[in-house]
């Protein structure tokens, strides 16, 4: 055999048949057990673009906001052993947390099994009509957008989702000899609770490049190893509204809740006392802002307060408030005052 | 393309349900996905692990509606495998011994061969540039000029030119393979 013949051959060895359909069955099982979350498409671009979900931070802010949602729903007074409605914020408020003081802290995730009745579930639809027929509610829609965004907008709906967590003491000690840390003990009351939350619906539209990067970067260069968890560039706006989410208990009192939240080992005090320090938690959504976030603040949008992350450089802002019962969160590729100029302009 | 085995791994039971568009696109391209991983590795094991990594990466970060979707996976494929072989290279220069291959095989001297000749096509892919290496992958895996092209964001007509600098990129690769083995 000649050696051209040969050179040929080594590139067109056979190529077996792969079973899809078992190759299914293990990315299913992967996913389930690594609890690997879909793409949320412009909601991860956004946040690998600010940065919002690297660096050694990320996890202990995660961790953060779990027991910061934890105990603002524990945090409500004078509900009895029913099921009680728990947590229905109408707005936000903002507590300041030193990722680095969290890393002790177990993740309050793992505290029990978290069960999906409706998982979240992002459906693109033809246009705002077709948008507000589906969610129920017509949506917040910008007068005008800054120059360089294109006026036309995608929409889709997710519908409501609904997840259950039951509390485990097992597994909660599991999660915490991860850490090295060890558990109070889990009250009688809180170990056979059930936590209901719900969420949604939602709308989202978007104006501008945000998929449209995406088709960028595949008709681009070969993807770099960085980039295979890349996500979509160029100029873009990103309007979600969704009804705020409603927790309720079944079993602890909030108070309960509460006290065992702020009791985890490794809660820094100045944590525990602003959290206690929020004066109608029930109706309040709590957001951490990592201390080493720059950029990151309170602010008053629309006559609430909101959360905001942005600058004046224009690589990426984004807000989040509530108002009438909808969460709102507005981000882009934009510079912190064009944001707040398209924000305070939605009709 | 000649079809030699059914690659068949089984799954846990506990599973969970994936949105419709995704698993449309997986089925729709796993096998292809795999496949130019196995052109790489020539390894069907491996290749799965590749190609579910692959589908990993894009399922926490793309739409799986996305035009772009199938160029990105197999493009990402390639890459994948690629940087396996690289890494498993390195790996193989720190190891003074190897460990005997114990495998039964019913014709040992076909299989040598064969794993031979597997050994020097990833070992030529290894030391080809990146793109170089890449584009010879995905069209000797069964892409079509356009498919390739999108995976590489060239334009079609260059494709013809490309493949012919790699494939001569790649047989002195070969040649120089043999020569210093």
């Amino acid at each position: 055999m000649g050696q051209q013949d040969r050179d040929e051959r080594l590139l067109v060895s056979p190529i077996p048949e792969f079973d899809a359909s078992a190759g299914l069955g293990r990315f299913r099982e992967r996913v389930g057990r690594d609890r690997v979350a879909p793409s949320r498409g412009w909601i991860d671009a956004l946040m690998a673009r600010m940065s919002l979900a690297r660096g050694a931070w990320a996890r202990p802010l995660a961790a953060a906001a779990a027991v910061v949602l934890v105990a603002s729903l524990a945090a409500v007074t004078g509900l009895a052993d029913t099921v009680l409605t728990v947590f229905e914020p109408k707005q936000v408020a903002t507590i300041q947390v030193d990722p680095r003081q969290l890393r002790g802290v177990p993740d309050p995730t793992e505290y029990g099994t978290l069960t999906w009745i409706a998982q979240p579930s992002l459906r693109p639809v033809a246009d705002a009509s077709t948008a507000t027929a589906a969610a129920g509610f017509e949506p917040l829609v910008p007068a005008s957008l800054p120059a360089g965004v294109p006026s036309q907008a995608r929409f889709a709906v997710m519908g409501e989702s609904k997840a259950t967590f039951q509390f485990d003491e097992a597994k909660a000690r599991a999660a915490a000899a991860r850490v090295n840390a060890t558990l109070p003990p889990m009250p009688p009351a809180i170990a056979t609770t059930t936590l209901t939350m719900t969420g949604g619906p939602a709308i989202m539209q978007q104006y501008g490049s945000g998929t449209g990067g995406w088709t960028a970067v595949a008709s681009g260069p070969l993807p770099a190893a960085s980039q295979l968890s890349g996500t979509q560039t160029g100029p873009f706006v990103v309007i979600v509204q969704a009804r705020a989410p409603v927790v309720t208990s079944n079993g602890a009192t909030v108070n309960e809740l509460r006290d065992y939240a702020l009791a985890q080992p490794g809660i820094p005090p100045s944590v525990a006392s602003q959290i206690r320090a929020i004066g109608d938690p029930v109706k309040t959504l709590l957001l951490p802002i990592g201390i080493d976030l720059k950029d990151a603040r309170s602010v008053t949008i629309r006559g609430t307060q909101g959360y905001l992350v942005g600058d004046e450089t224009g690589l990426g802002s984004g807000i989040v408030w509530l108002e009438r019962g909808y969460v709102v969160g507005v981000l882009g590729s934009l510079k912190e005052s064009d944001l707040i100029s398209l924000v305070n302009a939605l009709r | 393309m000649e079809a030699s085995a059914v690659v068949t791994r089984p799954a846990a039971a506990s599973a969970m349900a994936l949105p419709a568009a995704f698993e449309r696109l997986f089925v729709r391209e796993y096998a292809r996905v795999a496949g130019i991983a196995f052109r790489v590795l020539g390894d069907a094991v491996g290749a799965e692990d590749v190609a579910q990594d692959v589908f990993v990466s894009f399922y926490r970060k793309h739409d799986p509606e996305a035009s772009y979707a199938p160029s990105w996976l197999y493009a990402a494929s390639a890459h994948t495998a690629l940087n396996a072989v690289r890494g498993r290279k390195r790996r193989e220069k720190r190891e003074t011994s190897a460990a005997p291959d114990l495998e039964r095989v019913a014709d040992p001297e076909a299989d040598a061969i064969a794993s031979e000749d597997r050994a020097e096509v990833r070992a030529a892919l290894a030391r080809l540039p990146e793109r170089a290496a890449t584009l010879l992958v995905l069209r000797h895996s069964g892409l079509t000029y356009a498919e390739v092209a999108a995976a590489l964001g060239i334009g079609v007509d260059q494709v013809g030119t490309r493949l012919r600098r790699a494939q001569d990129a790649f047989k002195r690769e070969v040649i120089r393979g043999t020569a210093g083995s």
